[in-house]
């Protein structure tokens, strides 16, 4: 079947059709429109004002955006600082101590007597 | 050859009070606002009431209109909506007795206007059998000429949907009206 059949006539519908109609449609509006074209035509021609007004809501919209994304970049790297930090901690421990010492810090327990014995007879070695 | 003006100069001029500049964009958009309205009211007179309303909305808000090279689509979203409001006035505007007046065609021509107000009742009667994306591309197309490129583009459809809207639309008002006819007597 032809997609582009000929069944095209929704004629007696279009506006244009009676001129006369048409021009009273378009006298219609025109007349309704004039008290707003008459307030426009007196406003001041565009200035500079109005052109960086013109640009306000786009600038206002990229500072916004700006804004958002430096505060996750910086929350970002407050953690990634903190990590770190913990992380140096920890390598710092082993520097400074006994293998066994730098493991029960980090595990933040008690070392049994056995586990003190043992961790010195080692060091000792 | 006289140089045309693009829909973004008649804006520009239009936000200025320029009544000529205001004008051409009627005349330029009053069609493809009409078949939305239409589409959506189904009444002419109806149609013709928001599509006045709408230009002159447009007007006040012209500010807000950030593409003025598109004015036309942005002012086929102020039909609609402003049709969609009409709708529900309508409900309690019916209860009231319809004016005569506004029916009544420019032309001094009674036979020419008998006819062609029985092929209008015909054709709208028949156009409520369509869903309401199928009248603007029926009526945008046969009013405006649209291609469907031009169709999709506007209505924010494909190529593709906007062809099998069109011959759905095609086939189901010719259905409708060879049924009326015999119907008739």
């Amino acid at each position: 079947m032809n997609i582009e059949d000929d069944f095209r006539d929704l004629a007696p519908l279009d506006p244009g059709r009676d001129a006369v109609r048409w021009e009273s449609m378009v006298g219609a509006i025109t007349r309704a429109a004039q008290p707003e074209l008459a307030r426009r035509s007196r406003m001041p021609a565009p200035g500079m004002l109005m052109l960086l007004s013109d640009w306000m809501r786009p600038a206002v919209s990229t500072a916004a955006l700006l804004a958002a994304a430096a505060g996750t970049f910086l929350l970002t790297e407050q953690q990634t600082t903190a990590t770190a930090s913990t992380a140096t901690t920890a390598g710092l421990a082993d520097a400074l101590y006994p293998v066994p010492v730098a493991t029960w810090m980090d595990a933040g327990q008690a070392p049994s007597l056995e586990d003190m014995v043992t961790a010195l007879e080692g060091d000792g070695q | 050859m006289a140089e045309i003006d693009s829909d973004a100069v008649l804006v520009g001029r239009a936000r200025q009070g320029d009544a000529g500049a205001f004008e051409t964009l009627v005349r330029r958009h009053l069609k493809s606002a009409y078949a939305v309205a239409l589409a959506q009211l189904g009444e002419r007179a109806d149609a013709e009431d928001v599509c006045q309303d709408a230009f002159i909305t447009a007007l006040k808000r012209i500010e807000d209109c950030r593409k003025p090279d598109q004015f036309g689509s942005w002012l086929m979203s102020i039909v609609r909506n402003r049709a969609h409001d009409y709708r529900r006035y309508r409900t309690v505007r019916d209860a009231l007795p319809l004016d005569a007046a506004t029916e009544a065609s420019g032309r001094e021509d009674p036979e020419w206007d008998a006819e062609n107000a029985e092929l209008r009742e015909d054709l709208e009667e028949a156009l409520q059998h369509l869903t309401e994306l199928q009248r603007e591309v029926i009526l945008l197309y046969d009013f405006e000429g649209w291609s469907h490129r031009e169709l999709a583009a506007k209505l924010g459809i494909t190529e593709g949907s906007a062809r099998v809207h069109l011959f759905n639309a095609r086939r189901a008002l010719r259905e409708r009206l060879s049924e009326r006819h015999k119907e008739e007597p």
